[in-house]
């Protein structure tokens, strides 16, 4: 086979796909409109770039995909050459060619070092031993994973800001989790001694135990790890070890092939990032500017559009970055920025609360004007807009002790971030002004979450969304529009406001709700809003309150584009007999329905006229259907799998658990819809990650997922316990849909409820396992009675004449609506467009 | 043409804040019984926004004090007083009179 290369365009050969090898390539196509170069791009890993930072949500339930930078087709739609798995062994800078590990050679124009970082192993013996791991990628914890379901205890050596992640993961695995630090304190990089002292407190509350000043001299055992011994003679016996010592940049190749290097490693650049080779740029944790290298991706981030820049002939320079931080660890908040100790002259204010657990300090100038840094463990709230002040060098306010003084008088005093300048950096990972969100938010953006897809802001680290959140709810107050959550001009009220009201009142009826909490007669959305929320609560048949039901709700069906309706019967977990199937088509034929399969594992029937409904409802009854409630903001359906009862690789019964859930929840009132799936094994055919809660069976019992969608925005759904039994499935899921149903708004899925929800996962675990808030019988004795109080709501309506009233067309006549008409398609009917319709309108 | 009122029945069988469909004619017309006010109205059935003969079935309520129905399909709103269309202004509905009288009730829509 001969390649011919019609046109060869000048090649850009980015070495490593990694987070910021990923970044140049995204800045690149950006910049380069003429498509002047071919990019390829030699990627180590099996996989493409992913997203490091968040790799331990790895373990958490998210998968090897979720974590992608990028889909694996963005690469070829932007025609950029991946070769995955493939690693460069050898640059040739003579003739400007590399080598890949499967003898790929490929000429360069330009080269694009992105090589990384690798964990940095002191040389301890018996660090080679079985048992001993580092934590950088997804191999490593798949690694982890697997060892340490013989494993019940772990040491991590090295308390940063990694080894402490990694130990949360350890204890999450299930391990008694030991940190061993070199070091006097924690977080020795980021922390003064008092705060590295409390956050030692907060991790040892949390079962992790700290060791300080401790010296790893050997590892022990016999093939694999069975203690550690340290330089002061103690021991600890441990049966695995992650080691979190540090990194080292990747400059291998870099050195091999002649280009300069740090004494201590790293790849020397300029602040083009270019090496000392004018056609190789370095970037990312393998470059070494001004004798640092930056372990996190902000400056990588920032050097990725230097380079990429510069590529395109847009000169811009990498002036060094700030080392800033701001994470989640171990259940409690860690941030510092800018200095971390005063320094001759200057000044500090501390707050140590040993009670509360929180420290925070400030570093000032001796004149008292300018933030030099600071540190906040504990709570790391007042972190965005200290580090605006610190970064745009603002004046300090006369006592700035109010900005770490702690929340709860309402005079709260910070720097709203109205008062920063525009080109105040909010998203440092993205290099977003707050001059570029305010424009989008002008342009229409209409959320925080089409901030981040208009902007990329907050897409990084994320510590920058509280501050993006200010500034969105800011700008939108500004311009008068009230993102206040009230329903609407009737009701100064949001839903789980309304919610609360109703069940703490007990009111019953809209005129009553109207009188004393609202005005005027109500409209579209807080009629339904009030019928929700009363039937939520007080689960009586919905047609009770016909007047607050809307569209389907009001007939009970779904009603179509031409005003005829679809009827859908529950088939709990898509069982359904032969028998059953037959009447159905029956029912269909007779009255001449269009019959689908719909997405939810169920039959829906359409192109009822509205006056038909009870007469199919009744057909349907009889023949032992009830409602599916394809119409309400309810219980759709949970789909299943055939599970462990037909499939060979069931190992739950994946169909009896569906149906038994799909008929616990059925007819239940909710925010918006919710659905669920349970599959029988992790291959998953129930698609249950994509549904509000979904079930995947394990050897041992069933794992519970929580706020998957598919829809508009799809959203896997997070874990929120394993290997729990029957009994503890259905208690978890009851609270979660109580408590949801409780606090949500108004058409908002349990996916954006969760996301929204503050403390987000942890919280609701908190909530519904631990009972943080004390409301677990409120929520369990509610779901008991709208499980125990379930009706029909099809059958309630054919038999009370009340409320068959209104289905009919006319009222004054049993004359047919004859602008409804269809046309003959593949066998069925469907509604005429409104070119086919044969009708004239008489006014 | 010369227009005449029309007994639709008795009032009955119309349900309060809710609305119902009657053939005049050829005419579909929603009659509507806003309980707040004690009062009926009478608009085209036909909702010209989506062609559809669906108004009837739409939910009632007030915009800033007016009273407004609400198409079930898509959302548009509608003054039951004069039939301007509030969501798009180059939409209106034809109104019709409506009166009580003696337990039945009348329209005036041919
Ligand atoms: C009938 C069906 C399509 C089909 O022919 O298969 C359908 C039809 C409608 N869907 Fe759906 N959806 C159907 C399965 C789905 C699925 C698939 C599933 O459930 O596995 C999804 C994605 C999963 C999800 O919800 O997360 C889906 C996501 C939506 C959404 C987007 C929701 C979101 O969170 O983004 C809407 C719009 C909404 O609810 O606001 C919607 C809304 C609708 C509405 C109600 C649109 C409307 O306002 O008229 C449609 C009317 C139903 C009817 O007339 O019966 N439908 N819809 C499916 C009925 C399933 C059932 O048996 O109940
Ligand atoms: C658990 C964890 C948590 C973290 N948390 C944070 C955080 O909260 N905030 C923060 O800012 N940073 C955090 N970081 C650091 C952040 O992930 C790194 O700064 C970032 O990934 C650096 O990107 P990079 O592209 O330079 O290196 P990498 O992401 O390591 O990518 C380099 C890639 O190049 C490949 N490669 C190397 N040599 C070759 C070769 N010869 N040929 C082909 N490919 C090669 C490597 O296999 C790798 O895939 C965290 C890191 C870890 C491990
Ligand atoms: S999820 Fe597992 S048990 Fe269920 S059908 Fe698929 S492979 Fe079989
Ligand atoms: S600062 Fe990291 S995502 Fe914005």
């Amino acid at each position: 086979m001969v390649a011919i290369h019609l046109v060869m365009k000048p090649r850009i050969i980015v070495v490593g796909n990694g987070m910021v090898g990923y970044k140049f390539c995204e800045k690149f196509l950006e910049k380069d409109t003429a498509s002047k170069y071919q990019l390829v791009t030699f990627c180590e890993e099996p996989r493409p770039a992913y997203d490091r930072v968040h790799l331990s949500e790895y373990f958490s339930g998210k998968s090897a995909e979720d974590l992608y930078m990028n889909k694996l087709s963005w690469y070829s739609e932007n025609d950029i050459e991946l070769y995955i798995g493939e690693k460069v062994v050898e640059i040739d800078r003579e003739h400007k060619t590399v080598t890949s590990c499967k003898g790929k050679v490929l000429e360069y124009d330009k080269l694009v070092m992105a090589t990384g970082s690798a964990p940095f192993v002191p040389p301890v013996p018996g660090a080679d031993k079985a048992g001993v791991f580092v934590y950088r990628t997804i191999e490593d914890l798949d690694l982890m994973k697997d060892y340490a379901k013989q494993a019940k205890t772990c040491a991590v050596i090295g308390g940063g800001l990694l080894g402490l992640e990694a130990a949360k993961a350890a204890q999450d695995l299930g391990m008694k989790t030991h940190v061993v630090e070199f070091a006097p304190r924690l977080m020795p990089r980021q922390l003064d001694t008092a705060g590295g002292l409390l956050l030692k407190s907060v991790i040892e509350s949390r079962d992790i135990s700290v060791h300080l000043n401790k010296n790893t001299k050997d590892i022990a055992g016999d093939g694999a790890v069975s203690k550690m011994v340290f330089a002061d003679d103690s021991e600890l016996d441990v049966d695995m070890i992650i080691i979190s010592a540090g990194i080292r940049p990747r400059d291998e190749l870099a050195k091999e092939c002649g280009l300069e290097v740090g004494e201590r490693g790293g790849i020397k650049v300029d602040k083009y990032m270019l090496t000392s080779d004018p056609n190789i740029f370095a970037i990312g944790e393998c470059a070494l500017y001004e004798g640092m290298i930056y372990g996190l991706v902000a400056p990588g981030y920032k050097m990725a559009d230097v380079a990429a820049g510069l590529l395109c002939g847009v000169e811009e320079t990498f002036e060094g970055a700030d080392m800033s931080t701001k994470l989640k660890l171990i259940g409690t908040d860690v941030a510092s920025f800018g200095e971390i100790e005063a320094k001759e002259g200057d000044r500090e204010i501390v707050i140590n609360d040993d009670f509360k657990k929180i420290y925070k300090k400030l570093v000032i100038s001796a004149d008292g004007k300018l933030l030099l840094g600071g540190i906040l463990v504990g709570d790391a709230d007042a972190y965005g807009g200290l580090l605006q002040i610190y970064q745009n060098k603002m004046a300090l306010p006369p006592e700035p002790i109010q900005l770490i003084s702690p929340a709860g008088d309402d005079s709260q005093v910070g720097t709203s971030v109205m008062d920063l300048p525009d080109s105040a950096q909010i998203c440092s990972c993205e290099a977003v002004t707050k001059g570029t969100l305010c424009s989008a938010i002008d342009d229409g953006a209409s959320s925080v979450g089409d901030l981040k897809a208009c902007t990329k802001a907050g897409t990084g680290c994320g510590g920058c969304v509280p501050l993006m959140t200010d500034l969105f709810k800011a700008k939108m107050a500004e311009s008068g529009v009230v993102v206040s959550s009230r329903l609407c001009e009737h009701f100064d009220l949001s839903r789980s406001e309304m919610y609360d009201v109703v069940k703490v009142s007990g009111i019953k009826t809209f005129d009553e709700l109207l009188e004393k909490h609202g005005k005027g007669v109500g409209c579209e959305i807080c009629k339904p809003t009030a019928g929700s929320i009363f039937a939520s609560i007080w689960n009586k048949p919905i047609l009770e309150q016909k007047k607050l039901q809307d569209t389907n709700d009001a007939f009970l069906a779904n009603m179509q584009q031409d005003g005829t309706y679809s009827i859908v019967p529950r088939i709990p977990g898509g069982e359904i007999t032969p028998d059953k199937l037959i009447v159905l088509g029956e029912v269909a034929k007779k009255y001449s329905l269009y019959t689908k399969i719909t997405g939810g594992q169920r039959i829906d029937l359409f192109g009822a006229r509205v006056d038909q409904l009870p007469v199919i409802w009744k057909e349907l009854i009889d023949a032992g259907f009830e409602s599916g409630h394809a119409y309400g903001k309810s219980l759709r359906t949970v789909k299943s799998c055939v599970g462990s009862a037909w499939c060979r690789f069931g190992v739950q019964d994946s169909t009896t658990l569906a149906i038994d859930l799909e008929k616990r929840y059925r007819g239940i009132r909710s925010p918006h819809k919710f659905k669920s799936g349970v599959s029988g094994c992790a291959r998953e055919c129930a698609e249950a990650r994509s549904k509000d809660f979904g079930i995947i069976a394990t050897e041992k019992g069933w794992n519970l997922y929580v706020g998957g969608n598919g829809g508009m925005t799809p959203r896997h759904a997070d874990l929120f316990a394993s290997d729990i039994d029957r009994e503890t499935l259905i208690k978890y899921t009851d609270r979660f849909l109580m408590y949801y149903i409780k606090t949500a708004e108004r058409l908002e899925r349990t996916s954006v409820w969760l996301t929204k929800l503050e403390g987000g996962l942890d919280k609701l675990k908190a909530v519904v396992i631990e009972d943080s808030l004390g409301i677990c019988d409120e929520l369990d004795e509610q779901m008991k009675h709208l499980v125990d109080t379930y009706e029909c709501e099809w059958k309630d309506a054919i038999n009370d004449p009340e409320k068959l009233k209104r289905f009919r067309h006319f009222t004054n006549s049993d004359e047919k609506d004859k602008s409804v008409q269809f046309v003959q398609e593949r066998d069925q009917i469907r509604p005429a467009t409104l070119q086919e319709r044969n009708f004239s309108i008489n006014l | 043409m010369d227009t005449n009122w029309t007994n639709i029945g008795s009032v009955d069988l119309y349900p309060q804040d809710l609305g119902s469909c009657v053939l005049v004619g050829d005419v579909q017309v929603a009659v509507f019984h806003l309980a707040d006010e004690q009062r009926w109205y009478a608009v085209q059935n036909y909702n010209p926004q989506n062609e559809r003969m669906v108004l009837s079935r739409g939910i009632v309520g007030d915009e800033k004090g007016t009273p407004i129905i609400i198409c079930p399909l898509h959302k548009y709103r509608y003054s039951l007083k004069d039939g301007k269309c509030f969501t798009d202004e180059q939409y209106s509905l034809k109104v019709f009179e409506v009166r009580e009288e003696a337990g039945e009730l009348l329209v005036k829509a041919s």
